[in-house]
């Protein structure tokens, strides 16, 4: 990875860690992942999106029956530029 | 072939070979780098139990391979750490099913734990479910459908824009706003629950 993770892709990576859908095999995770673990700031970012997407999801979901959790890679999420959330 | 490296990345060479020459500095550099990391990855995995000690096992093992040269191209030493963790957590796991399975044998078919929440788990559960679900109804109707729609629902960006009316900057604004005033209530509503158990423990004294 030539540069830190952009907000979008933390943003996805997170999502994915707290949906369960993460698959570890693919290029753009092992990338994030290598990176994650020397940054200590990329990382502190991944938390609290993680906290924050669970967080919405457990509140979302207690007013809703019903819930889409569909299978998705990583790389299809669009990755435009910019900083952290 | 060297990989192209983020900004702020440490040296890997210099810090493989400082390693390799027992440098202790180096060392203690590589434990405060990785700790952090290797910590997340295995609490994901595999929980709180024991922590510290598989943080120690995950070093151990990457620093003992640098030592013994094992690790031939100090660039890949990410990818050499993560596979550590990697394996460690598959042990693990595989270990803790092995276990679980012959306790069962034993137990003529009876599974001796039971996955379901510790009863004050469960409870401190509802309660982060209650803190969040409050922090959400405190935010604006727009800015919950907002978040709903992306963290919930997994709308895209371009399928938000368009139903909500929103450009792409106003989607990014107003999703970063979102998330702010949520977490910022959430913070108020925890600091004030903490509060009143501040206050309910100091009556009870």
């Amino acid at each position: 990875m030539t540069n830190h993770p952009d907000g979008d892709q933390i943003e996805a990576y997170a999502m994915a860690v707290v949906q369960g859908y993460l698959d570890e095999q693919e290029a753009l995770i092992i990338e994030i992942e290598d990176h994650l673990l020397w940054c200590h700031a990329c990382l502190e970012n991944v938390m609290r999106e993680e906290r924050i997407v669970a967080a919405v999801r457990s509140a979302a979901l207690s007013t809703r029956s019903e819930i889409h959790r569909p299978k998705k890679k990583l790389a299809t999420v669009r990755m435009a530029g910019g900083g952290n959330p | 072939m060297r990989s192209e490296q983020s900004p702020g990345q440490p040296n890997w060479t210099d810090l493989v070979d400082r390693i390799r020459h027992d440098e202790s500095s180096a060392l203690e550099e590589l434990y405060r780098i990785f700790s952090k990391g290797m910590r997340y990855y295995l609490h994901r995995q595999l929980g709180p139990q024991d922590l510290d000690d598989r943080v120690h096992d995950c070093f151990l093992i990457v620093a003992q391979a640098i030592r013994r040269g094992e690790l031939r191209d100090p660039e890949r030493l990410l990818g050499f750490a993560r596979t550590i963790v990697r394996r460690q957590i598959a042990e693990h796991i595989s270990l803790a099913v092995q276990q679980r399975k012959q306790q069962v044998d034993m137990d003529l078919g009876v599974p001796l734990s039971d996955s379901r929440l510790s009863p004050e788990a469960s409870a401190i559960r509802n309660e982060q479910e209650q803190l969040a679900l409050s922090s959400l109804k405190g935010i604006s109707k727009r800015a919950r459908e907002l978040l709903t729609r992306f963290y919930l629902k997994e709308q895209s960006r371009e399928q938000i824009c368009s139903e909500m009316n929103l450009s792409e900057t106003q989607f990014r604004v107003y999703k970063s706003r979102a998330k702010a005033r949520f977490g910022e209530l959430g913070r108020r509503r925890l600091s004030g629950c903490e509060l009143k158990v501040l206050q309910d423990c100091s009556q009870e004294v």
